[in-house]
């Protein structure tokens, strides 16, 4: 039976402060052959490191590839790569630390930029699946205690509920989808005619 | 860590630059009014699916924003077309 054999190189980078990241390249490939009797290796085959192996394997093990996935990077690639590519948490801590500065000394002026990325952030986290209305509770201004208005909830996907209501919902939906579809193709009949039919804005 | 360097460069530019001023925030109870209003809205706009069809919705809102800016995109490259001389379009 045919066993895979495997052994390790180990790269070490460097950075600017001399501190390094090490990384192993594993070889899992070297084909070797083995008789297993009751979970023990009873003989195998040559499992040492041999000159023939070396001169396979070595070369590809020193030019190595760029990171994908989760394999991180390796050999003479993974440093070129590594030298000019920053890793992935680079952007966001660099954008992380302009966002803090802005806000600590912008305030005010910064704010409207915040909420606007608030706002853009709440539209695009719409779940229209979730059909669900719920207003309140409302209390008093001056005492958190007196409830003026109680929680209301109300859930619309209910009505699917009964087969029916269900069936005439659809309906609805597909003469819904057709009056956009209509509305698409006029919009776009607009738009050619803005373009093309002399309109200078 | 070249691309790093650069950047980290510019960042300590820029700060050094644009760090003399400190304004004061927005009143924290009003930023709170405005998250409150905001949650109200946006934790109830759900319920537009079942007026329009969450797909539909999904595929014709990046449609029709393209459609609209369209017109501004063509408008743009032809005055760029335009400032190209030998192609002598006008």
């Amino acid at each position: 039976m045919n066993y895979y054999r495997g052994y390790t190189l180990e790269f070490k980078v460097w950075d600017n402060s001399n501190d390094y990241t090490t990384f192993d390249y594993a070889y899992e490939f070297i084909p070797y052959t083995a008789v297993i009797e009751n979970g023990e290796i009873v003989s195998s085959g040559d499992t040492t490191f041999n000159g023939q192996d070396l001169a396979q394997y070595l070369p590809q093990a020193i030019i190595g590839s760029a990171p994908s996935g989760d394999s991180p990077p390796t050999g003479i690639i993974g440093g070129i790569y590594s030298l000019f590519v920053p890793d992935s948490t680079f952007f966001t801590n660099y954008f992380n630390d302009f966002n803090t500065f802005l806000t600590e000394r912008y305030g005010i002026l910064y704010q409207p930029f915040t909420i606007l990325y608030d706002l853009l952030n709440r539209i695009n986290n719409i779940d229209f699946t979730d059909q669900e209305i719920s207003i309140g509770p409302f209390y008093a201004p001056t005492d958190d205690t007196i409830v003026l208005i109680p929680l209301i909830t109300f859930d619309f996907s209910s009505f699917d509920d009964e087969p029916k209501v269900a069936y005439l919902h659809n309906l609805y939906y597909l003469l819904v989808d057709g009056f956009f579809i209509f509305g698409l193709i006029k919009l776009c009949f607009h738009e050619y005619n803005k373009i093309f039919g002399g309109a200078k804005k | 860590m070249i691309l790093s360097t650069i950047m980290n460069m510019f960042k300590s530019i820029m700060f050094f630059l644009m760090g003399g001023l400190s304004l004061p925030s927005l009143d924290q109870s009003l930023l709170d009014s405005l998250n409150d209003f905001f949650n109200l809205i946006f934790s109830n706009a759900g319920v537009i699916g079942f007026f329009i069809r969450p797909s539909t919705l999904h595929l014709l809102i990046p449609v029709v924003i393209a459609i609209i800016v369209f017109d501004r995109g063509y408008f743009l490259i032809m005055w760029i077309i335009n400032k190209i001389p030998f192609l002598g379009m006008d």
